[in-house]
């Protein structure tokens, strides 16, 4: 039996990525050489494929999602589906029943009272304006948007006053048990959105797009019918002391993308005679020569730039989405077992050493570069023997060594990640039996930001100590290394022994 | 207004020794805090990371100050703190400055929190602190742990450092090779395994670390080994009154006339064993208080303790396991049979020639030697009502008890004892419920007792038993009773 359809590599979905995260979260589960011998078989069959194989890795990707079965994970994706096209169909549904009441509402004429233009341009021109522009700002990465003038200062008093911040001052008084749980919450939170926040904004602002937009296409062919069908009248009332002069100084700059024509621009004669005052009596004569314009600013302020923004947002999500699919942790695992075909490099090495499969599952490559704490290994040829995979040079980092030499050997793994490509990790030895110190975190974070995101970090804490003497024989030892750095919300970063199977981030 | 003088207790407060205890997380600082604070209320845990801020432990007895003791979070970033000091240093001889201008600029940054939690107490100005660090002697030395070490050399308060052993494995050598380049006085202490002694040795050990506080930190062991002993007296008088309400212990319900006796029996017998099991509640939980150990739960390693502690007074493994044997039943049954008969001699003005009293050990030792290994049976007997009552009810007075049994005082002795044993030898660093490991060895050795405490407590028992619960030669036989219980516990 055969997996799921391999989705196209253009065309990768949400669908996509939520069957790419439960086929992965399943191998989680799986034995390691269980997944290595699946594996290889594929990469067996991707390379009889030859000039037909998929040459980048989304292609690959998607390749193997067809190929490999999970029939758990396919029936997730269809749940999935079900559940996104329910959603659309109900925010279409949705915009079009209030676009239609409102327009209703905003145009409803009995002959006592004309239709209002400023109501009108209210609901339909600047309430849309402002509406999307909130969507653009949302669009803009943190980053950019705290370049924009006066933005940068608002979301730092935001964050600042924020509720929020105050469950961090709250915790310190909080038993040790619900500490950690918040903390373990928030670093999931933070790890779910390195990888999939962008894929949920542009979600959201696709979703938000759709149902503007059916709420203005059903408001301009609301529109359209009571001028077709009734007799509206049109006039401008405002509370506000506003001269004709101005108002006409308005809607000259509504309709200046269409200006140019010369048609559907309110002359100034026709804003003088329309103005009315609540109980005085109007003249309806001419005063339908509005309805161009309120139609046209319908159309130029509310449809067009919705339809515009759906079109941009769903683009967005299509790229958003693909670069969540080779983000997505697990994936260079996956994608190293494919790239070797049939070939081990590791060998087992016996009790408390890594077996055969647990190394490809990894991810971490075949020659990472790998960082022993405080000594923790205490020489390449233990490091080698723990791992079971060629260690060349083993690089030395905490324990005695100033925080200057650690920062300079961060910049040397830095390049050497760069160097060695995409295929390449980092595998940091720690002792198991002490406990994670927030210095670890710190070098943590700062390995992440020398490597860049993506690249897989290995945090494999030894049982063992640079003797081979066995130390830790408590699973709270290796549970307090899972938990503590769980903190990080770092989705490419996992936690195991050479002869255990556990993410930082799963469960 | 003149100056009052003060009350000499304010003076020792002002000179009173504080130790900070500090080192690396999940090392067993707040262990050694609680063992030697001997309070409860310190928060233990397996998992790193549970003390966050630096909570002060005084340990005053009777209102005086003897230490006090800092319990620390533990250092999360010393290299960096350490970096910091060294680009800070303004010399040998104020490195001291420089360990309170980093706590000044790093007040509020997260990165620091722990450290200056930790480092804190040890910049007071003026205030007689001294340094306890504490590393984990079961897991290898570790270069990372210098760091540490070297920041409270720059602090310049007078250091100690302890080796709390937590797992089996045994690294104390190393540990003791580098810690000895770094603190005066190395020591090794287990908190939750060593004994009151070990305690006390490592206080007057305090003494050592500053000039000035070997009279205090030999003052602080000596009124603790005090307290220690009354404690122990307490709880021999809460044991010796348990018994007492035991062996005078009755029930008794009023029968009217043609009322059949034998339903009532069984429940006034088993209402009677009710009460017997809270009284050695009650008293357990008094002792427990006394030591500090209020609330403790209780719970069995395997089936085989299971009548240790938390087993029924009145089953026979209880009887077995603390049960006094044979040859002692009948030595104790002899001594209480002629304790009784003696009190028939005196009436008789020693005109039956200590017959009684003969008589008496006879039949006592005889039922020392029946009752052996068999659980009490509770008497009940019946009494005609006299008087008014008669009249007004008519019928009898059915009374269960106090149980005459010679064995049983001794089993109510020996689960006491081994009870307070456990409560007694309990470090404050132990949290949890109170587990019982048995051992078959332990068998027999429960309740150990010579021949002359055995005679003499049934000679006791004996008296207690002929008592009325509410007559004044109770008092006595009690403090009597305490005394030897005092130097068996």
């Amino acid at each position: 039996m055969v997996g799921m359809p391999a989705p196209r590599p253009s065309r990768v979905t949400l669908v996509d990525l939520v069957a790419l995260a439960a086929r992965l979260n399943h191998d989680e589960q799986r034995p390691s050489g269980e997944l290595v011998a699946r594996d290889r078989a594929l990469a067996a069959e991707l390379a009889a494929l030859k000039a037909d194989a998929p040459v980048d890795d989304t292609a690959r990707l998607a390749w193997w999602m067809g190929r490999a079965e999970d029939v758990q994970a396919d029936e997730s994706a269809d749940q999935v589906r079900g559940a996104l096209s329910l959603a659309g169909v109900g925010l279409v549904a949705l915009g079009l029943v209030l676009g239609a009441g409102v327009a209703l509402g905003v145009f409803y004429y009995d002959g006592q009272q004309p239709v209002n233009v400023v109501a009108a341009l209210g609901v339909f021109v600047f309430l849309q304006a402002g509406t999307l522009l909130l969507a653009c700002l949302a669009a803009l990465p943190a980053r950019s948007l705290a370049q924009v003038p006066g933005l940068g200062a608002v979301q730092d008093v935001l964050r600042r006053a924020s509720p929020g911040r105050l469950a961090f001052v709250f915790a310190r008084f909080m038993p040790q048990e619900l500490r950690e749980a918040l903390a373990s919450a928030v670093g999931r939170s933070g790890a779910h959105r390195r990888v999939y926040g962008r894929v949920q904004l542009w979600a959201v602002l696709r979703w938000s797009q759709l149902f503007a937009f059916a709420f203005n296409l059903a408001a301009a062919a609301v529109f359209v019918a009571l001028v077709l069908f009734t007799d509206l009248a049109f006039g401008w009332s405002t509370t506000l002391s506003i001269e004709h002069g101005a108002f006409h100084r308005l809607t000259s700059a509504v309709s200046l993308p269409w200006s140019a024509t010369g048609y559907a621009v309110p002359g100034l004669e026709l804003v003088e005679r329309s103005r009315y005052y609540r109980g005085q009596p109007f003249d309806p004569v001419e005063r339908g020569a509005w309805w161009p314009f309120v139609l046209l600013a319908m159309l130029v302020y509310g449809l067009l730039p919705r339809g515009v923004a759906l079109v941009w947002a769903h683009l967005a999500l299509g790229r958003a989405t693909r670069r969540a699919l080779l983000a997505t942790p697990g994936v260079s695992a996956v994608l190293h077992r494919l790239d070797r075909p049939g070939a081990s490099t590791v060998e087992s090495v016996g009790e408390g050493g890594a077996t055969a499969g647990q190394w490809p599952a990894s991810g971490v490559g075949d020659r990472p570069a790998v960082i022993d704490w405080s000594r923790a290994a205490g020489s390449a040829g233990r490091a080698r023997a723990v791992l079971g995979v060629e260690v060349d040079t083993l690089l030395p980092a905490g324990g005695a060594r100033t925080p200057g030499e650690d920062a300079a050997l961060l910049e040397q793994v830095g390049r050497q990640v760069a160097d060695a490509g995409n295929a390449s990790g980092v595998v940091l030895l720690v002792k198991r039996w002490e406990p994670p110190m927030l210095e670890t975190l710190e070098f943590l974070k700062a390995l992440r930001l020398a490597v860049g995101e993506r690249v897989p970090i290995w945090v494999c804490p030894l049982a063992e100590d640079a003797e081979g003497r066995r130390v830790s024989d408590d699973p709270e030892h290796l549970s307090q290394w899972v938990r503590r750095l769980r903190t990080l919300g770092d989705p490419w970063l996992r936690v195991d022994g050479p002869e255990e199977g556990v993410e930082p981030d799963a469960g | 207004m003149p100056d009052e003088p003060r009350d000499p207790r304010d003076r020792a407060d002002d000179t009173a020794p504080t130790l900070a205890v500090v080192g690396h997380p999940n090392k067993g600082k707040s262990s050694i805090v609680a063992t030697l604070a001997a309070d409860g209320s310190v928060a233990i845990a397996p998992r790193p990371g549970t003390t966050i801020r630096a909570d002060r432990f005084p340990m005053r007895v009777e209102g005086e100050l003897l230490y006090t003791l800092v319990d620390t979070p533990g250092f999360e970033n010393a290299r960096r703190v350490l970096d910091w000091m060294r680009r800070n240093d303004p010399g040998v001889d104020r490195r001291h400055e420089a360990v309170r201008a980093f706590i000044q600029q790093h007040r509020d940054d997260p990165a620091f929190r722990n450290e200056v939690e930790l480092l804190g107490p040890l910049v007071e100005r003026d205030a007689p602190v001294g340094v306890l660090y504490v590393v984990d002697g079961s897991i290898p030395y570790s270069d990372e742990y210098e760091a540490e070490m070297e920041i409270l050399r720059w602090a310049g308060r007078p250091r100690m450092a302890l080796i709390n052993k937590i797992g089996s494995a045994d690294y104390t050598g190393p540990w003791r090779t580098a810690l000895d380049q770094y603190f005066s006085i190395v020591r090794s202490f287990n908190a939750v395994a060593a004994p009151f002694d070990k305690h006390l040795e490592l206080l007057r050990g305090f003494g050592e670390l500053r000039e000035g506080w070997a009279g205090p930190m030999r003052h602080a062991a000596e009124v603790l080994e005090t307290q220690r002993r009354e404690k122990r007296r307490t709880s021999a008088r809460q044991i010796a009154g348990m018994l007492a309400d035991m062996l005078t212990l009755t029930e008794s319900k009023t029968l009217s006339q043609g009322d059949d006796a034998a339903p009532h029996k069984e429940a006034l017998q088993s209402k009677l064993r009710g009460r017997l099991r809270q009284l050695e509640r009650r008293c357990r939980q008094g002792v427990e208080e006394t030591y500090g150990h209020g609330g403790l739960e209780r719970e069995e390693g395997d089936v085989e303790s299971q009548e240790l502690l938390t087993g029924d007074l009145f089953s026979e493994h209880a009887w077995v396991l603390f049960g006094l044997r044979k040859k002692h039943l009948v030595l104790a049954g002899a001594a209480g049979g002629a304790a009784t008969g003696g009190v028939i001699d005196a009436s008789v003005g020693a005109a039956s020639f200590m017959a009684g009293a003969l008589v008496g050990a006879v039949v006592g030792g005889g039922l020392g030697w029946y009752s052996a290994g068999r659980v009490a049976k509770i008497p009940t007997r019946s009494r005609w009502l006299k008087g008014a009552l008669r009249g007004a009810v008519g019928g009898k007075k059915l009374i269960c008890g106090p149980i005459r049994n010679v064995n049983f005082p001794f089993v109510v002795l020996g689960r006491a004892r081994y009870h307070h044993g456990l409560v007694a030898g309990r470090n404050h660093a132990v949290q949890g419920v109170l587990k019982v490991a048995y051992d078959e060895s332990d068998t027999g050795k429960l309740n150990p007792l010579s021949g002359e405490e055995t005679r003499t407590l049934s000679r006791l028992f004996a008296k207690l038993g002929r008592c009325r619960p509410d007559s004044e030669q109770v008092q006595p036989l009690v403090d009597q009773l305490a005394d030897r219980i005092a130097a068996l516990l």
